[in-house]
C-alpha cells in the first residue's frame, strides 16, 4: 500500500501505468538531486514491478543430488528446493542425447571436438543455452562425484566458459548448485585461461592489489572477518555432512559393542600427525566405507555414559557418510524442546537435526544436559569452529576456533566426558572445561 | 565558459560541444574529428598528441606511446625518452589537446567536461580518469558510461520515442553491452555487461598474426619498427576487408617485401573465438535485465570496429535485428557525452529528461571463508551487498555476526567483483569495528550498509546494532590510483610540458609522416623525401605563416604521391 503512495497512484494492474507513474515521480525524486527520495521511490517501484510482472522465466532448480548409482537416493528433499514450475520448455532432449553420446565417446579427450560440439547453431539461442548450461552443470556434477572431471581436457574448460559464461555467474551458480562443485569448476576454468595474447597489452591490465591479510598479529587472535548468516543452500549435502558425520560416528561408536555396525577400525596414537589420513588413501576408499543407517529409528545413547572413547574420522568417510545419510536428517528420536518424554529415559539422549536457513542445527540431550550446536558452513574447519556448543543455561562447553583446529580436520578426535561433548586431540589445547577460553593457541605450522 | 563532452577512447578520442543549437563534434588542428589517443615527446621537448604521435610510434617508438587507456588505474609506467609517465598523465595530455581544440573552435575557455568511460571501468579506473581530467585543468563532475552516451546520442532527435535499446560498443580495447529503455522522457539503463579485454585491437592482432604465420615469421623476432609497421598495415587491411571481400596485406619486414592475400572469410575464421567472446556479454546483459531478444526494439552499434561485417552478422544472428547504423559509430559516444554535459547544465531543451544508470558490478564484503583449510591467511568468501546491474543511487545493507564469540574486532573488507572468492575480486578498502567480546553472538551483530551514488562513489557504513556505534568508509584511495596530493604534484610536473603549438601541428604532422615514409623507402624515393623535408623545414624556420602554409600544401601534394600516405 505504502509503495503505491510513494508512486502517487492508486493500485493498478497496468504495467504501463506503473511505469508512467514512476517516470512522473522521478521528476521530483531525481537520482542526482534527491538521491534519498530516489532510493525510496526505486525500492517501491521495484517491489511493485516484481508484484505485477509474473516471473517470465523461472529456471528449474537443479536436482538436489545427482546420485551415483552406488549411492542411495536421499529420502527427502530439504525445503525450498522443489523443482520450480517449468518455464516455456524448450525441447532439450535431442541435444542432451547428443551430449551424452559425445561424453561417452573417446573424442571427449580432444579439445577440438569440444569446440565443434559447442559451436553448433543451437547454442545461438539464448534460452536453449541457459537451460542446457544448467543441465550440463548437473551432468558434470555427477561426473565430478564419479571422479571423471579429470578426463576433461584443460582447453575444454575454456570452450565451456566461452559458451556458458559461468565465471560471471559464479555467485548465482554457487547458490543453485553444490558450492564445492562450483568452486571446482571455476578453479578449472581459471587455470585453463586466459588464452588471448596481444602484443601491446599483455601486462596492461594486471592491477596490483595489495595482499590482504587476516590480522596475523599473534596477540590478537580473534580478529576475523564477519560471518554472514547465509540464505539456504539446501542442495548441499556436504553442508550438513561433517557434524552429522561426527555425530553418527559417535552414535556408531556407541553401538560398536552391539556389533550392529562395523566401524572402520581407525585408532591412532595421540601423537600421530593430526593432518594425516592414517594411511587412508582417499582416492581408493575401501568398499565398506559406506555405512547404512536406519532411518527413523530411536537410537540408544546410553553408550555415551561409557568410558571415554575416541573415534577418528578420515575425511573421505565423512564425505561418504554425508552423502549417504541424507535420510538421517528427518530421523530423530524426539524433539527435546517439545516432548522430552518421548525419549525413554533421562539418560537417553535425544538428537534432532534441523536444516533451516542453510544451517544445520543440532540438539542433543546428554545426560540430562541439553546442548545444541549450529553449523552454518560446509567447511570441515568451520564445522568445528561453529560447533560452539552452548547449553540451555548459556553454558559454554567449548569454543572451537578455526585456527586451533584447522590442522586437525582429517583425524579429529572426540569423546563424551561426563555427558558433555568434548574433544581430545594432541594439538588441541582447547579447554573444554573452561567456559571462556581467553587464549587460543595458534594453528600448528 | 563552455562545457564539453569528451570521448576518451583507447585508440581515438573526440570532443563535442553545443554549437549553433546542435551537438557537434569539434575538429582538431588537422581538421579531423578523431584524435588518435597517442602521445609522443618531440626532440625539442614539446608534446605531440594525435596523428603526429601515431606516426612517430613507428619512427620513434622510444618516444611515443598509444593504447595506454588499458593501464588506467594501474601503476604501470610508460617510458618516453627516459621519462616515465602513468596512464593518467598520458591521458591528461590527450585531454589537454582536446581542450585546446575546443577552445579554438568555441573561442572561449573550456573548464568543464563530461568524460565517457567504458561501463566496465571499475572504481579505480574511474578515479584515474577523473585524475587525468584534473591534470588537464578540467573539472569533471560526472563520468558517463560509453553505451549510455551512445544511446543518448541516438535519442537526441527522437526524445519522445519509446523503446528498449541494446547498445553494442566495440571500441579499440573494450567491449560493452548495455540495455536501455526510453520511456516517457526517462532513460533507464537496465543492465550493462562487457569484456574489458576485448576490442577491435584483438581483431587487428589476429590479422597481424595471420600475416606473420603465413610468412613464417614470429612477432618476437621483429624489431619495434617492424612490429609497429605490421600492426599499422593490419589496421588498413582490416578496413579494406570491411568494404571488400579480399585484400592484399603487403608489408616490408626485415628488408623483404611480403605479400599475403587474405579474404574476408579467412579473416573471420581467424577471429571466430573472438566473436564467441562477444556473445557472452550480450547474453549476460539480457539475462541480468530479464529480457529476451524479442523484447529489444533496436540494436545500436558504437565504435569503429562495429563496421566489420562479422559484427553485424553476429548481432543479427543473436538478436534477430538488423542493427541501426544511421549515426557514425565513431562519433556517437562523444556526441552523447556532450548531450549529457548539456543535460547537466540544464539547458531548457533537455530539462525534463531523467536518466538512471546501473552499477555494472557487484559490491560486497568478505565473509568467513568456507575454504580456509588450514590457512589462516587465506581470504574468504565474497558476499555481495549491492548486486550488479542495480539502478543507482542505491543503498543496501547486510547484517553480519562475528565469527567467534571472543572476537574483539571485526574487519570489514570491501570488494568489487563477481567471484565467490574474494581473492579473484578487487579490494577497495577496509574498515574496522571494535567489539566487546560476548558469548552471545547477536550482541555483536553489525549492519553494513553500502550506498552507491550516481557519480560512482561508494560509502560504507558499519553500525554496531546494539550500541549504534558507526564506522564509515568512503572509498577514495584505491590501489593504483593517485591521492589528491599526488595529482597536484603530477599537475605541477606536467605543467612545463607544452603541447606543440596548435597552428603548427599540421606541419609537425606532415614531417612525422615524411619521416615514416623515409624509413620505409629506399634509393631514389628516399632521396626525394629527404630533399622535400629539408626544404620544408627551412621554410618553417622563416616563421612566415603565409609562406609556411603554401609550403605545407606543396609538401602534402608531394607526399600524397606516395602510396602509403592518404591524409
Amino acid at each position: 500500500m505504502m509503495d503505491w503512495e510513494i508512486l502517487g497512484i492508486s493500485p493498478t494492474k497496468d504495467l504501463r501505468e506503473l511505469k508512467s507513474a514512476y517516470s512522473r515521480a522521478l521528476r521530483v525524486n531525481h537520482p542526482d538531486k534527491n538521491p534519498e527520495g530516489f532510493r525510496r521511490l526505486r525500492e517501491a517501484y521495484e517491489r511493485l514491478l516484481a508484484e505485477l510482472s509474473s516471473p517470465r522465466e523461472a529456471l528449474p532448480s537443479p536436482d538436489v543430488v545427482f546420485a551415483e548409482p552406488d549411492l542411495p537416493e536421499p529420502q527427502s528433499r530439504p525445503e525450498g528446493t522443489q523443482a520450480a514450475p517449468a518455464m516455456a520448455q524448450i525441447d532439450l532432449e535431442p541435444l542432451q542425447e547428443e551430449w551424452q553420446q559425445f561424453w561417452h565417446r573417446s573424442e571427449r579427450i580432444n579439445p577440438i571436438a569440444w569446440k565443434a560440439f559447442f559451436s553448433r547453431r543451437e547454442f545461438w539461442d539464448i534460452r536453449t543455452k541457459r537451460q542446457f548450461g544448467d543441465y550440463l552443470l548437473r551432468y558434470l556434477q555427477a561426473a565430478s562425484e564419479a571422479g571423471k572431471l579429470e578426463t576433461i581436457p584443460k582447453q575444454a574448460w575454456l570452450v565451456l566458459e566461452n559458451t556458458f559464461d559461468w565465471l560471471a555467474r559464479e555467485i548465482e551458480l554457487g547458490d543453485r548448485f553444490d558450492p564445492e562443485f562450483i568452486d571446482d569448476v571455476m578453479d578449472r576454468i581459471r587455470q585453463a585461461g586466459p588464452q588471448i595474447r596481444r602484443p601491446v597489452t599483455e601486462t596492461a591490465h594486471v592491477v596490483p592489489i595489495p595482499v590482504a591479510s587476516i590480522d596475523p598479529q599473534p596477540g590478537k587472535p580473534h580478529q576475523h572477518t564477519p560471518v554472514r548468516k547465509r540464505s539456504p543452500r539446501p542442495s548441499n549435502l556436504w553442508n550438513i555432512g561433517i557434524l552429522s558425520a561426527l555425530l553418527i560416528a559417535l552414535v556408531l561408536n556407541s553401538l560398536d559393542r552391539d556389533r550392529t555396525y562395523d566401524l572402520p577400525s581407525q585408532t591412532s596414537s595421540a601423537d600421530s600427525r593430526p593432518d594425516s589420513l592414517n594411511g587412508f588413501d582417499p582416492d581408493h576408499p575401501p568398499e565398506d566405507t559406506f555405512v547404512q543407517f536406519p532411518i527413523d529409528s530411536v537410537v540408544p545413547f546410553d553408550a555415551f555414559h561409557e568410558a571415554p572413547r575416541r573415534i577418528e574420522v578420515p575425511r573421505i568417510w565423512m564425505k561418504n557418510w554425508a552423502a549417504g545419510f541424507g535420510g538421517l536428517l528427518r530421523g530423530y528420536c524426539g524433539d527435546p524442546e517439545k516432548d522430552p518424554m518421548e525419549c525413554p529415559s533421562q539418560t537417553t539422549k535425544a538428537v534432532r537435526f534441523e536444516l533451516a536457513q542453510g544451517a544445520l542445527r543440532l540438539d542433543l540431550i546428554l545426560g540430562g544436559v541439553k546442548v545444541n550446536g549450529i553449523r552454518t558452513s560446509r567447511d570441515p574447519c568451520e564445522s568445528v569452529r561453529l560447533c560452539t556448543v552452548i547449553g540451555t543455561h548459556r553454558e559454554v562447553i567449548g569454543l572451537f576456533d578455526t585456527r586451533t583446529v584447522c590442522n586437525l580436520i582429517p583425524a579429529r578426535a572426540w569423546e563424551i566426558r561426563n555427558g558433555r561433548l568434548a574433544r581430545i586431540a594432541p594439538a588441541l589445547a582447547v579447554c573444554p572445561e573452561e567456559p571462556h577460553c581467553e587464549k587460543m593457541p595458534p594453528c600448528r605450522e | 565558459m563552455a562545457i564539453v563532452g569528451i570521448d576518451l577512447g583507447t585508440t581515438n578520442s573526440l570532443v563535442c560541444a553545443w554549437i549553433d543549437g546542435r551537438m557537434q563534434p569539434i575538429p582538431n588542428a588537422l581538421g579531423s574529428f578523431l584524435t588518435p589517443s597517442a602521445v609522443s615527446l618531440d626532440e625539442d621537448g614539446t608534446v605531440l598528441v594525435g596523428a603526429s604521435a601515431q606516426e612517430r610510434l613507428i619512427t620513434h617508438p622510444d618516444r611515443s606511446v598509444a593504447i595506454f587507456k588499458r593501464a588506467m588505474g594501474t601503476d604501470q609506467l610508460f617510458i618516453l625518452a627516459g621519462r616515465s609517465f602513468r596512464a593518467e598523465e598520458l591521458s591528461s595530455l590527450v585531454l589537454r589537446s582536446l581542450k585546446e581544440d575546443a577552445e579554438a573552435t568555441l573561442k572561449e575557455p573550456v573548464e568543464q567536461a563530461v568524460i565517457s568511460v567504458p561501463a566496465y571501468f571499475n572504481e579505480t579506473q574511474r578515479k584515474a580518469t577523473k585524475a587525468a581530467a584534473r591534470m588537464a585543468g578540467l573539472v569533471v563532475d560526472r563520468l558517463i558510461n560509453e553505451p549510455t552516451a551512445a544511446a543518448i546520442a541516438h535519442g537526441v532527435d527522437t526524445i519522445d520515442s519509446e523503446g528498449k535499446f541494446l547498445v553494442l560498443d566495440l571500441g579499440g580495447g573494450t567491449f560493452d553491452v548495455s540495455i536501455l529503455e526510453l520511456f516517457e522522457k526517462t532513460l533507464e539503463v537496465h543492465a550493462s555487461a562487457g569484456d574489458a579485454k576485448l576490442g577491435g585491437e584483438d581483431f587487428r592482432w589476429r590479422l597481424a598474426q595471420g600475416f606473420l604465420d603465413a610468412n613464417g615469421l614470429s612477432w618476437k623476432d621483429l624489431g619495434p619498427q617492424d612490429q609497429a609497421q605490421v600492426m599499422r598495415l593490419a589496421e588498413s587491411a582490416k578496413l579494406e576487408l570491411t568494404s571488400n571481400r579480399t585484400t592484399l596485406f603487403e608489408c616490408r619486414v626485415g628488408g623483404r617485401d611480403l605479400v599475403w592475400p587474405v579474404s574476408r572469410e579467412h579473416f573471420e575464421s581467424l577471429c571466430r573465438d573472438l566473436v564467441e567472446r562477444l556473445r557472452r556479454p550480450v547474453e549476460r546483459a539480457l539475462s541480468d535485465a530479464k529480457l529476451t531478444p524479442e523484447d529489444i526494439d533496436e540494436v545500436l552499434l558504437v565504435g569503429g570496429a562495429t563496421r566489420m561485417p562479422i559484427i553485424r552478422t553476429m548481432a543479427k544472428a543473436l538478436l534477430g535485428h538488423e542493427p541501426r547504423t544511421d549515426l557514425d559509430p565513431d562519433l556517437v559516444v562523444g556526441v552523447g557525452a556532450g548531450v549529457q554535459a548539456m543535460l547537466m547544465t540544464c539547458d531548457a531543451a533537455f530539462e525534463d529528461v531523467v536518466m538512471t544508470d546501473v552499477c555494472p558490478w557487484s559490491l560486497g564484503v568478505e565473509v568467513m571463508s568456507a575454504r580456509q583449510r588450514g590457512n589462516p591467511d587465506a581470504l574468504g568468501d565474497f558476499s555481495p551487498i549491492i548486486e550488479r546491474n542495480r539502478t543507482v543511487p542505491v543503498s543496501h545493507s547486510l547484517r553480519v555476526h562475528p565469527v567467534h564469540p571472543m572476537q574483539n574486532a571485526m574487519k570489514i573488507k570491501v570488494y568489487q567483483g563477481e567471484s565467490r572468492k574474494v581473492e579473484n575480486n578487487i579490494l577497495l578498502g577496509s574498515v574496522e569495528m571494535e567489539l566487546q567480546p560476548d558469548p552471545d553472538m547477536d550482541a555483536n551483530a553489525v549492519d553494513i550498509r553500502f550506498t552507491y551514488d550516481s557519480s560512482g562513489l561508494l560509502e560504507v557504513d558499519a553500525t554496531h546494532v546494539r550500541s549504534q556505534r558507526v564506522r564509515t568508509l568512503v572509498i577514495e584511495k584505491c590501489p593504483g590510483s593517485l591521492t589528491p596530493e599526488e595529482i597536484e604534484r603530477k599537475l605541477a610536473e606536467l605543467a612545463p610540458l607544452k603541447l606543440h603549438p596548435r597552428e603548427r601541428q599540421e606541419y609537425r604532422y606532415l614531417l612525422a609522416v615524411a619521416e615514416r615514409l623515409y624509413e620505409d623507402s629506399l634509393g631514389e624515393t628516399r632521396e626525394r623525401l629527404h630533399l622535400l623535408m629539408r626544404s620544408f623545414e627551412v621554410t618553417l624556420e622563416s616563421q612566415d605563416l603565409a609562406k609556411c602554409d603554401l609550403a605545407a600544401q606543396a609538401f602534402r601534394e608531394a607526399l600524397r604521391e606516395h602510396r602509403d600516405f592518404d591524409p
